[in-house]
């Protein structure tokens, strides 16, 4: 089986003390890796296998995990698109809460998280429904105005930006 | 073509009007817009171009290719290119990110609201000043790549609840509230939102959850996201940040500033 490969281009990488940030400079996306996930996905080199790192994990964090926990990052991690492609989803075609049920109960260490949210498209879209006339409106650049131009707003508000794709 | 060349927060910019008249309009609202913060130049490099033309009585713009149409010259076209050109300067600002917010300085420490418009950012922030909170801004928080924050006072835009089109600027001399003239010190990051008989519960956001949120608010992301997400890191690890549901803004100012004084004071 291959073994996993972090993705290393096309990325902004910021690490905090337990976290990593990752922006995503092709999908304009940012994510949050929990200490969990960071960790695995460092570990994912090319040359580990799962098993490789779940002993990395152990020696480093001194506690027990087993083949799923690492998995179940992985496929985060691979459905976010930070890893190069070739992986299979372990988990695929089963509910994250039947997943994180059978990992949780055995697990010592927290659940592995890939928090992710869409950078709007544009400044436009972060600020206003503004418009110069009525058509404006119906075909501002977020595509969420609406209503009439008055005085260079549209009288519909946009909806939130950027809203709606938090997984975690 | 009649040209005028300024730099404001480091973006060189060039509108080019087609008569005097249409210069000077153009001049004026940028003037105000951006609070004043403009210096003009000569012949800046790879400025940013906005093109002011007339055309059967109406005003057509271009913002660096971009035809944005034809406005009314007295109603749409000037709060259109007000905002338009705030856009241009926050999102390619040079050592600033710029954050839709709404921004106050309580005791020295800054409380930023992200929020979109519409998101009741200009009520609190007034009902914050009221309270004693120095004013810095209800559109942007500006800041610096040490995560600290700059005023971008603005007279204070409400809207009407009734018919949110219909807005009145408040001016800064009618607030009896100071802006800090250097940067300050973040304090809180403050995610909350409106709800009838919402209860105020502040719970506490990691500094990557933190960062997470502030994106969708960040003009300067999709064009300088190596400096943004560096800054937005910075400006989380400083202050805390904090998400809750609110109720009304005049008992909410009341809980922030009691919270802000218990976890950070």
């Amino acid at each position: 089986m291959q073994n996993p490969v972090a993705r290393k281009n096309g990325l902004v990488i910021q690490e905090t003390p337990d976290e990593v940030l990752v922006y995503d400079l092709d999908a304009n996306k940012a994510h949050c890796l929990n200490e969990t996930s960071a960790f695995v996905w460092k570990s994912c080199t090319g040359g580990n296998s799962v098993a490789d790192i779940v002993r990395e994990f152990e020696s480093t964090t001194g506690k027990s995990v087993n083949d799923d926990l690492v998995w179940l990052a992985i496929d985060q991690l691979g459905d976010n698109g930070l890893l190069e492609s070739g992986m299979t989803a372990r988990f695929a075609g089963q509910s994250r809460r039947e997943v994180i049920k059978k990992i949780g109960l055995a697990s010592m260490v927290a659940l592995p998280i890939v928090a992710s949210l869409v950078a709007p498209p544009n400044a436009l879209a972060v600020a206003s429904c503004a418009c110069i006339n009525p058509s404006g409106c119906s075909s501002s650049p977020t595509g969420v105005c609406s209503g009439t131009c008055n005085n260079g707003v549209c009288s519909q508000p946009a909806a939130p930006v950027g809203r709606g794709t938090y997984k975690k | 073509m009649k040209t005028f060349s300024f730099e404001s927060y480091g973006v060189p910019v060039s509108i080019l009007a087609s008569n005097d008249d249409l210069l000077q309009m153009a001049i004026d609202i940028a003037r105000k817009s951006l609070l004043g913060n403009l210096r003009m130049v000569v012949e800046p490099e790879a400025a940013h171009i906005i093109r002011v033309g007339r055309e059967d009585g109406s005003i057509t713009l271009d913002f660096d290719g971009e035809d944005c149409g034809k406005a009314d010259p007295d109603s749409n076209f000037p709060n259109y290119f007000d905002t338009r050109i705030r856009l241009l300067i926050a999102e390619f600002a040079v050592d600033r990110v710029f954050i839709h917010a709404g921004v106050v300085s309580w005791r020295g420490r800054a409380i930023l609201l992200p929020g979109e418009s519409h998101a009741g950012k200009s009520t609190l922030v007034t009902e914050l000043i009221k309270r004693g909170a120095d004013y810095m801004s209800d559109e942007y928080a500006v800041v610096d790549a040490e995560g600290s924050v700059h005023a971008y006072p603005r007279p204070i835009s409400m809207r009407s609840t009734n018919k949110p089109t219909t807005t009145w600027e408040v001016p800064l001399d009618e607030l009896n509230t100071n802006v800090p003239e250097r940067a300050v010190e973040p304090g809180l990051i403050l995610f909350t939102q409106y709800q009838a008989g919402g209860v105020w519960a502040p719970k506490m956001l990691t500094t990557g959850k933190g960062v997470l949120q502030l994106v969708p608010h960040t003009v300067t992301i999709r064009v300088q996201p190596d400096f943004t997400i560096s800054v937005l890191s910075k400006l989380s690890t400083r202050g805390i940040v904090v998400e809750s549901l609110r109720g009304e803004a005049e008992n909410t100012s009341h809980m922030i500033i009691d919270f802000v004084d218990k976890t950070i004071f």
